[in-house]
């Protein structure tokens, strides 16, 4: 029993809720981009919502069902067929063997996560199924799939019909809006560069991956300031290397690294990293720690209706 | 370091906090960060525990404990760390085979330093460092300290790419790069030993607080033990 790859497009792979306790040894959590959609994709196929599941980017990807199975999808959207025949996201449906199933280009958003009801068999290294392709490891082969890959899937009962509420739909945008707590070397800013920082729309270049993107406008000033013994880093730190251009780290970000760290998304937020995608603009708005849990706090529980359980 | 070192302990986001020192032997500070490393491993409750070249770094669950008492917490342990001992019992020993292929930039690296390559294998190969952190990627190593003669820049340009095993230097330290990619590190040498095999019972050679010593082989001996694996 398995899913087969026919188009893998720009990078799909296995991804589950990550890693955890391991930053000390250099690797990374890694995990699903948008942990959000990740578990809204598994709770629609009665999953644990961090179990295992497909992760798509951009450009969609093209499957066929070797078992019969359910899927649903979550995360950004695309027009979805199987067989040729449109199916929606956020709904639980059935496909049985050969069937087909194709995922558009992302025309909102920039990843989408496809959850089966079948377990997926990916490589379990220090805890998690999630793919880490530059290390190599975790997930189909430690690598992106390509096409004509099978991802072989063990049985499991069916689950019951699910639909989830749109008021539990992410909301996908071409701005987004991160809170931010100032990171340690957020001193390092001039007056005016903390400013833009905390108020100025950036930029996402085309240098994007689940390493991180760069904001690549407007340009911060750092100076002489600029280059710092390594020091520990996490997805949601955003570095500022000498060129000014921040770079905002993601699930598969290096674990150290020598810029100045300005900022923090607050981890109720990191989810939305996951959909940024190059040309998207990304504001940050300056928050206090205590004032992140609260958020994180509230978060959690709008959607504990749902889930019954905190996801972020 | 003869004494207690006070670190300076702040928010670093809204889920880790960040002690930062100021020590004037930066392998005594090391080896004390990962003597405090442990202790907060003792305490169990800490999501991760992530010692830097001057610094160390705890994550926290906000759900479990608000961001100030984190705070309290971690400056129990972090606040004045001990100095310990660099443990001196074990030092690993790493074969390299310095220039040529290996290590591209061993010639260019000694001009600028004003050194033959032969000075510079020696001063490299000469006393022992220690794994200062481990970080940038699995099992990534930063070393140190390496002496002042070796100090040199990191490359304007990072290389696209560098293979496992590849050996840097920089400013006070010596890397080992664990896998293949970029990297901005000039190269001198190679070691045929696998850092990181994550099939492996033990997935990494070294880890933070170890000693290595490098030991110059010729390329006869660098295919003999890429062979043995």
């Amino acid at each position: 029993m398995a899913l087969r790859i026919d188009r893998a497009g720009l990078a799909t792979s296995l991804q589950d809720a990550g890693r955890r306790g391991v930053a000390h040894l250099g690797v990374p959590p890694g995990g699903a981009m948008d942990c959000l959609s990740l578990a809204l994709a598994n709770w629609l196929v009665g999953k644990a919502t961090g179990a295992t599941a497909v992760e798509i980017t951009l450009t969609g990807a093209a499957m066929t069902f070797e078992a019969r199975m359910a899927f649903a999808l979550a995360g950004g959207r695309a027009d979805i067929t199987l067989n040729g025949q449109p199916v929606a996201m956020y709904e639980q449906h059935r496909a049985n063997p050969g069937d087909v199933l194709e995922i558009g280009a992302v025309q909102a958003g920039c990843r989408i996560y496809l959850a089966v009801s079948d377990a997926l068999q990916g490589d379990k290294i220090f805890g998690s199924a999630s793919t880490y392709a530059s290390g190599g490891f975790g997930g189909h082969q430690g690598r992106m799939l390509a096409d004509g890959d099978v991802i072989a899937t063990v049985g499991r009962e069916e689950p019951d019909k699910r639909v989830a509420p749109q008021k539990f739909h992410p909301f996908l945008n071409k701005g987004w809006v991160l809170r931010a707590v100032p990171g340690p070397e957020a001193g390092l800013l001039d007056k005016a560069s903390r400013d833009t920082l905390f108020t100025e729309a950036f930029r996402a270049s085309q240098r994007a991956s689940r390493q991180g993107a760069e904001l690549d406008k407007p340009v911060l000033t750092l100076g002489e300031a600029a280059r710092m013994q390594s020091g520990p880093v996490f997805p949601g730190t955003v570095q500022c290397p000498p060129s000014g251009k921040p770079y905002l780290l993601m699930a598969d970000a290096q674990t150290t690294g020598g810029y100045p760290r300005l900022a923090q998304v607050i981890r109720a937020d990191r989810h939305l990293t996951g959909q940024i995608k190059p040309g998207d603009t990304v504001r940050f708005m300056a928050v206090e720690p205590e004032e992140a849990t609260q958020i994180l706090r509230e978060k959690n529980s709008l959607y504990a209706e749902l889930f019954g359980e905190d996801i972020f | 370091m003869t004494d207690f070192t006070a670190g300076k302990i702040s928010h670093g986001g809204d889920d880790w906090l960040i002690a930062r020192y100021d020590a004037p032997d930066p392998v005594a500070l090391s080896a004390a960060l990962q003597a405090a490393a442990s202790r907060l491993r003792d305490e169990g409750d800490w999501l991760d525990i992530v010692p830097g070249l001057a610094e160390l770094c705890v994550r926290f669950d906000p759900l479990c404990e608000n961001p100030n008492d984190a705070l309290a917490r971690f400056r129990t342990i972090a606040g004045m760390i001990r100095p310990a001992d660099v443990c001196g019992d074990k030092v690993t020993d790493i074969p390299v085979c310095y220039g040529g292929d290996y290590g591209p930039d061993l010639e260019v690296s000694a001009d600028r330093l004003g050194l033959s390559p032969d000075e510079l294998i020696a001063l490299h190969s000469g006393e022992s460092f220690l794994v200062q952190m481990m970080g940038f990627a699995p099992g990534f190593a930063y070393c140190g300290q390496t002496p002042a003669a070796l100090a040199i820049d990191r490359l304007p340009e990072p290389r696209r790419r560098v293979e496992a095993g590849s050996i840097g230097i920089a400013g006070r330290q010596t890397c080992l790069y664990s896998l293949a990619g970029p990297g901005g590190w000039p190269l001198i040498g190679r070691t045929p030993l696998t850092l990181f095999d994550p099939g492996r019972d033990e997935p990494f050679l070294l880890k933070a607080g170890q000693q290595v010593r490098f030991r110059a082989i010729d390329e006869a001996e660098f295919a003999r033990l890429a062979e043995a694996g």
